[in-house]
């Protein structure tokens, strides 16, 4: 008897210590004051596909939303851009950012994540495609920078995120627009 | 098309993904070494297999890639954990079939 409510109670302490997922967040995959060095006179829509929303049960995603929010995000601050766009006009430039892979932790202590996104910048003008590139990046967090696996988790996804927004960004700001 | 093998993978995924795309017509040949010039594209995939009495894939991503830049043209991922977990075929079968769906 006393084995089995060990049994239980050690399932409940796994369950708190594991907890439910939670989503990377725009916060979190927002970059810190980003430089490119480079500042278009022009203006950029963003769009963003292949991301999903994390259910409570579900291991955790990258929200399309929360993804365009953070390189739209970077863009602002950066000013890469002289402005981004809401909507279908008024862009000189549309930036599609399509997640590709990621790889989502499901147990372990030091935990790296694997990212891969595709990005083309399209001159909305003519319709050309200026820029197609494969961006992979990762990101990695131990267990002394945080114990719950699933706030873990979540760091090591939003650190894979933040590179690749970073490499994405350096790469558009390398082009002669 | 060409399928890259994982130079890991001792399951050969690659040839149930070969074998899938040619039931869609497509020429395929696959193998460890870089593509020949001459292909339209590359496929690419990653799986992930996780222990539950006997090991299952858990998950897996397709990706159709440009053979001259690596870019992304289509991919699709399948995702099922061990109560609904499919055989490496169905796994195969369900992603391929999601790309195609995804391409019309």
């Amino acid at each position: 008897m006393v084995t089995r409510y060990g049994g239980i109670v050690v399932a409940a302490i796994v369950l708190v210590l594991a907890g439910c997922a939670s989503p990377a967040s725009r916060e979190g995959m927002a970059l810190q004051s980003p430089v490119f060095g480079k500042q278009f006179p022009y203006s950029i829509r963003v769009q963003t596909s292949g991301g999903s929303e994390t259910s409570a049960l579900d291991t955790i995603n990258i929200s399309d939303s929360d993804l365009k929010a953070a390189i739209e995000d970077a863009v602002v601050q950066s000013k890469l851009f002289k402005s981004v766009v809401q909507g279908k006009d008024g862009s000189d430039y549309e930036l599609n950012v399509r997640v590709i892979y990621f790889s989502k932790p499901i147990f372990g202590g030091t935990l790296t994540v694997e990212f891969e996104t595709a990005w083309s910048l399209i001159k909305v003008g003519d319709r050309s495609v200026v820029m197609r590139k494969s961006v992979k990046s990762s990101g990695t967090v131990t267990m002394s920078e945080a114990f719950a696996f699933v706030t873990r988790a979540r760091l090591a996804v939003e650190a894979a995120a933040r590179e690749n927004i970073r490499q994405g960004l350096k790469a558009i700001s390398e082009l002669d627009l | 098309m060409y399928v890259k093998k994982i130079p890991e993978d001792g399951r050969e995924i690659n040839l149930l993904i070969a074998d899938k795309l040619r039931t869609k017509g497509v020429t395929v040949t696959t193998g460890t070494e870089p593509p020949v010039s001459n292909v339209d594209a590359v496929v690419t995939y990653i799986d992930k297999w996780m222990w539950d009495i006997t090991m299952y894939m858990l998950e897996l991503t397709i990706t159709i890639r440009d053979p001259k830049t690596d870019f992304p043209i289509a991919t699709g991922n399948s995702f099922h954990t061990s109560l609904t977990r499919l055989s490496p075929k169905e796994m195969v079968n369900e992603v391929v079939e999601n790309i195609y769906k995804g391409a019309k």
